[in-house]
């Protein structure tokens, strides 16, 4: 992939956040629209444990959306998200965190499925199992896309 | 693999954030190619010895590195 190419798809990842922000304020502010203007629910309460998230998403979905919009209008902060995005050495790094990540959730797995034995917890037995199953036809499947591709 | 990129950075008076800015990585990534903990791929050590005006041979060091051939 050339510089060029790296710094268009940053750009076009740029934007999609911002959408996605935008998505997100827009769900956030239509859900307190509905629910004290259209409904005039005069019950519910945005202080409780959901108007918690509710503040937490909105804020979020606006700091991303601000953020964002001024990386997008700087090609200086562009170039640096593309370098941090790009790095080969960090996406070895993203690689190996990634498969040491699925070492260990295998082995956990297994460990479920020999507990499972002595707790007598099919339901552990079948989750675990069916997982490890999953996992592996994933993998497969992904391997062989991954040779076709390269 | 040992390589020449902080002696030539010091005779050219540039930083490594210089460096990696001009060869589109991070600043880690130029200072774990200097210690040698992390091998850089053709592509880059191609930018960096380009950077430099330099070949390849002449930044890295392949003396360890051993071809076997079928004569």
């Amino acid at each position: 992939m050339t510089e060029k190419e790296k710094l268009s798809k940053t750009k076009k990842a740029i934007k999609n956040y911002i959408y996605l922000g935008i998505f997100y304020l827009l769900v956030t502010l239509l859900s307190f629209v509905d629910v004290f203007f259209i409904e005039k629910d005069e019950s519910a309460s945005f202080t409780g444990y959901v108007g918690f998230f509710f503040y937490i998403i909105f804020s979020l979905s606006l700091a991303i959306v601000i953020l964002n919009v001024v990386r997008y209008k700087s090609p200086t902060k562009i170039r640096k998200k593309a370098i941090r995005d790009y790095d080969e050495r960090d996406r070895k790094i993203q690689q190996n965190a990634n498969s040491t990540t699925l070492v260990s959730l295998v082995m956990i797995l297994i460990l479920g499925i020999i507990i499972s034995v002595p707790l007598d917890s099919l339901e552990l037995f079948g989750f675990c199992f069916l997982s490890i199953l999953l996992m592996f036809i994933i993998n497969v499947i992904s391997k062989i896309v991954l040779k076709k591709r390269n | 693999m040992k390589n020449r990129i902080a002696e030539l950075r010091k005779e050219k008076k540039i930083s490594q954030t210089d460096l990696a800015d001009a060869v589109f990585v991070s600043r880690q990534t130029i200072t774990s190619i200097e210690i040698d903990k992390y091998t850089a791929s053709l592509e880059l050590a191609y930018k960096i010895a380009k950077y430099f005006d330099l070949s390849i041979e002449d930044v890295f060091d392949f003396s360890n590195v051993e071809v076997k051939k079928n004569d």
